[in-house]
């Protein structure tokens, strides 16, 4: 899942920073949202699985 | 629009949450290569949700170094840094509350007397404080005099390179499996590290 989130924000900032290519300033903020959403998702498994975690 | 009354421009102000996410970034990945400290899956969460909080500063450099800042700009990514930093600040503040009972050692070496989730918590905290400052203040902010072109082209080339070693070094601790390790012991993919 640590991949994936990096590779998403990498999209997130080419798309931010290109934004006038392939809408992407239009996408970014969207793409922003779905990153932020998928690590609440993983915040809320890691916190409702706490014997994966061995603090 | 009324004049900014203020010499603080857009521009300084996401320059300073933004090298202030990316000093305590670096400050977490350069304990973890040289001194070995390597993140829980709660590290890593908050790593994400800072570089998030880069990601949002780092579109609203982008447009001022082409100087296409604009009102909307602003208030996109400075709502986007509110949502990724107040995430990020649940997230420590777990972390803090887990290792909050007397006696506990905590996760991980202090720097300067703090845990890395405890400065977490501080930061996204100083983050969200700072963005909502932005917002609330952003008619009386410089919008058109932004910093200079060499600054906000080396931020973004830092912020581009953290984000990269980001994704290496989390390759490297999960390998090919998808969950990330509650206490990590060496690296996955490489196969080194302490047993």
């Amino acid at each position: 899942m640590g991949l994936f989130l990096t590779l998403l924000i990498a999209a997130v900032l080419v798309m931010g920073l290109q934004p006038e290519h392939s809408n992407g300033g239009r996408w970014a903020p969207m793409v922003f949202l779905i990153t932020l959403i998928l690590l609440a998702v993983f915040f809320v498994q890691d916190m409702t699985t706490p014997l994966t975690l061995s603090f | 629009m009324p004049p900014a009354s203020t010499p603080l421009s857009h521009a300084w102000l996401s320059l300073g949450i933004f090298w202030g996410v990316t000093s305590a970034l670096t400050a977490a990945v350069g304990m973890q290569l040289w001194l070995h400290e390597l993140p829980c899956a709660l590290c890593w969460l908050q790593r994400f949700a800072m570089m998030l909080v880069m990601v949002a500063q780092l579109t609203l450099l982008g447009a001022a170094r082409h100087g296409r800042l604009s009102i909307t700009h602003v208030a996109t990514n400075h709502g986007l840094t509110i949502l990724a930093a107040a995430l990020g600040f649940a997230i420590s503040t777990r972390q803090v509350f887990l290792h909050i009972l007397p006696g506990d050692p905590g996760y991980g070496m202090p720097l300067f007397g703090l845990h890395l989730y405890t400065w977490g918590a501080i930061m996204f905290a100083s983050c969200i404080l700072a963005s909502a400052f932005a917002l609330a203040c952003h008619t009386r902010l410089q919008l058109g005099q932004g910093a200079p072109a060499a600054l906000l082209r080396v931020s973004i080339w830092a912020g581009i390179a953290l984000i990269a070693i980001n994704g290496a070094l989390v390759f490297a601790m999960q390998g090919m499996q998808w969950e990330l390790d509650g206490d990590p012991t060496h690296y996955r993919l490489l196969r080194f590290g302490s047993p």
